[in-house]
């Protein structure tokens, strides 16, 4: 059976990236339904709805928005549309081909927080979707959905899209909200957390475009409906990126209660001809690795993969065959994390760049047997060290992967020369490569 | 003075209305964008980073600390195709390699140099957020996807035809 979509009904119909497109499809009566609801009272349907906050870390958007202080100063919205997390690939379209459901989805979290200014961050290198938030942006204040008096009510609201410029480490809330205020892109020590000290200093929720998509789908369903449509405190469907080895790559809108080995084998089509499928990274690079057969029976929701000792993340599902080598591929992710790190830490700009310079040298062919537990003993130092979770992200990834395929590490340590990402064969040493 | 032309003024001047009054420094990511692609040049050169400063009114340190911080704004001239190649794991599992020894056999670019007749630089980049669609390449606006070794050469050509 086929699922019914929710987030990417509208993503073959062209004309839905327009208001009246949008409206014809039954758009805006969810915010419609909202309004004529106690603020507070739509508050307790996004709790009941159990939505998790779908930028990485999962936290119930009904609880985050319950911890906005009800003064009467400025309070802000960011949306964090930065998505950088490597595998993730589901902002985008959200906002190039459905940008009012999102527009919709702040409306009405602004009206349930009594906020009046929403800026809506996205990544610099998004022109398509910065001009289709931008159109939608104008159409909303022509139809009276922005500017003075939402859909005839009394409540006010301005809404702006905000263009980055190149920092994956923007996408971390705090340091989205000092890129907004003009600065670079530096994380801030929480507490105290957004809600309470945010943009401009003042009290801000900051959350990402999905989890803003599913509130209009939270008002026409219901919170039950919505809520039943996943699994227990995961309500919904959710959006799957699946990239890497695998037959049908691509983005899949799914019950959050399906399983990986669901997703990759009734849904992508398994692996690719001839191959078997080694390991999977489930939620974004900063995620654990999982093994492949015996890790992957489990469900895609934010608690089992935490059960599992991995985490959901950002929901981009990473697939590595046994044509993989895995030393190459971490070599490739640490170069990641050392490349962004922002260098404010000591443990994260010196452990990035040092597990990174190990293992590519491992790469290159030239690791010696002592160097994988000097990586592990290095990340004991980075994780929890810090005023971010950054470095935590790149020693998740370097950890599970030394531990759980320590002998093809050593294997590779022993054969002493650079073999190519797939298929063992020998390559050139590429000295000095990458970010170091 | 004469670097903000009045047609980039007025779009400032949208732009600084998006954020409180005393928070004009908010806007000066979005003003660096329009100076770097409106401002003629493609890149920001010191004249057109004090200029940013000057009308935000905000000291030309803090503007170049931006220009520094995010790798979208350049103070060094960039082709006028500048080939952003990803590189980012998925990517690398489809094959960008290739794609990447292809494009620096055919343009014979080291890092950050742009073709004598101005046209091309290349730079390999992290995840592009197309990754389903691996291996990816954007040059402005246009994103190539699924590109091959052979795909890439192509649209280097098409490239050449057309500036
Ligand atoms: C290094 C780092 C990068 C992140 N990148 C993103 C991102 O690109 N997009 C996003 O929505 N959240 C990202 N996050 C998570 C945000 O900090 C934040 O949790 C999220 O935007 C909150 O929204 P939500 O509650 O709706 O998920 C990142 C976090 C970290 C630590
Ligand atoms: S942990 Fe790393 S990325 Fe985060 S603030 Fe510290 S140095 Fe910057
Ligand atoms: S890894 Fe290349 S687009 Fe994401």
């Amino acid at each position: 059976m086929a699922t019914p979509l929710y987030l990417t009904k509208n993503f073959k119909n062209p004309a839905a990236a327009s208001y009246d497109g949008y409206v014809a499809g039954g758009g805006y009566a969810g915010l419609k339904k909202a309004l004529s609801m106690a603020p507070a009272d739509i508050i307790e349907e996004v709790k009941k709805a159990n939505l998790r906050g779908r930028g990485g870390a999962g936290f119930p958007a009904g609880v985050k928005w319950g911890f906005l202080p009800k003064t009467d100063g400025p309070k802000y919205m960011c949306v964090n549309a930065d998505e950088g997390e490597p595998g993730t690939f589901k902002d985008g379209p959200l906002m190039e081909l459905d940008p009012h459901q999102m527009l919709e989805g702040i409306a009405i979290a602004c009206y349930a927080l009594d906020i009046h200014t929403a800026y809506v961050y996205i990544r610099g290198e998004f022109y398509k979707a910065y001009r289709a938030v931008e159109n939608a942006i104008d159409e909303c204040y022509a139809k009276g959905i922005f500017g003075k008096g939402m859909m005839g009510s009394s409540f006010a609201l301005e809404c702006r899209p905000h263009p980055g410029a190149g920092a994956y480490i923007c996408g971390e809330e705090t340091g989205l909200i000092s890129s907004l205020e003009g600065k670079k892109g530096f994380p801030k020590l929480k507490p105290p957390f957004p809600a309470i000290k945010g943009l401009f200093g003042k009290p801000t929720i900051v959350n990402n475009v999905e989890t803003l998509a599913c509130v209009p789908h939270i008002m026409t369903l219901g919170a039950e409906a919505w809520a039943a449509l996943g699994c227990e405190k995961n309500g919904g469907t959710k959006l799957y990126c699946v990239s890497g080895q695998i037959s049908r790559p691509g983005l899949y809108e799914l019950p959050h209660s399906v399983t990986l080995k669901e997703l990759l084998y009734d849904h992508c089509g398994g692996p690719l001809p001839g191959r078997t499928i080694k390991a999977v990274i489930p939620g974004g690079s900063s995620a654990k690795i999982l093994k492949a057969p015996d890790e992957i029976d489990v469900r895609m929701d934010f608690d089992s993969l935490g059960k599992a000792g991995s985490m959901l993340g950002s929901a981009a599902v990473i697939v590595m065959d046994d044509s993989t080598s895995l030393v190459r591929a971490l070599d490739n992710l640490l170069r990641f994390y050392a490349h962004e790190s922002c260098g404010q830490c000591t443990p994260c700009r010196e452990g990035t760049r040092w597990i990174s310079k190990l293992i590519h040298d491992i790469a290159d062919g030239r690791g010696e047997s002592g160097d994988l537990d000097k990586i592990l003993d290095i990340l004991t130092n980075m994780v929890g060290n810090t005023i971010c979770v950054l470095a935590d992200a790149a020693a998740f990834p370097a950890e599970s992967f030394i531990k759980k395929f320590r002998p093809e590490f050593e294997e590779y340590v022993r054969r002493g020369k650079r073999m190519s990402i797939t298929g063992w064969k020998e390559e050139a040493p590429v000295i000095g490569a990458g970010a170091h | 003075m004469s670097l903000i032309t009045p047609e980039l003024r007025a779009r400032f001047d949208i732009l600084v209305a998006y954020y409180p009054p005393d928070q004009r420094q908010a806007a000066v990511i979005p003003l660096l964008h329009l100076m770097q692609e409106k401002g003629g040049q493609g890149f920001l050169t010191a004249e057109a980073q004090a200029a940013v400063a000057d009308y935000l009114g905000v000291p030309v340190v803090k503007v170049q600390e931006v220009v520094s911080f995010y790798t979208m704004l350049s103070e060094k001239k960039r082709g006028k195709n500048h080939l952003m190649v990803c590189h980012t794991l998925p990517c690398e599992l489809t094959g960008c390699e290739g794609v990447m020894a292809s494009v620096n056999k055919r343009l014979g670019l080291k890092g950050g140099e742009v073709s004598p007749d101005g046209k091309f630089s290349v730079e390999e980049v992290e995840c592009l957020a197309r990754c389903g669609e691996g291996p990816v390449m954007q040059v402005g606006e246009r994103v190539f996807t699924h590109l091959t070794p052979e795909s890439v050469l192509k649209a280097i050509d098409d490239m050449e035809k057309v500036s």
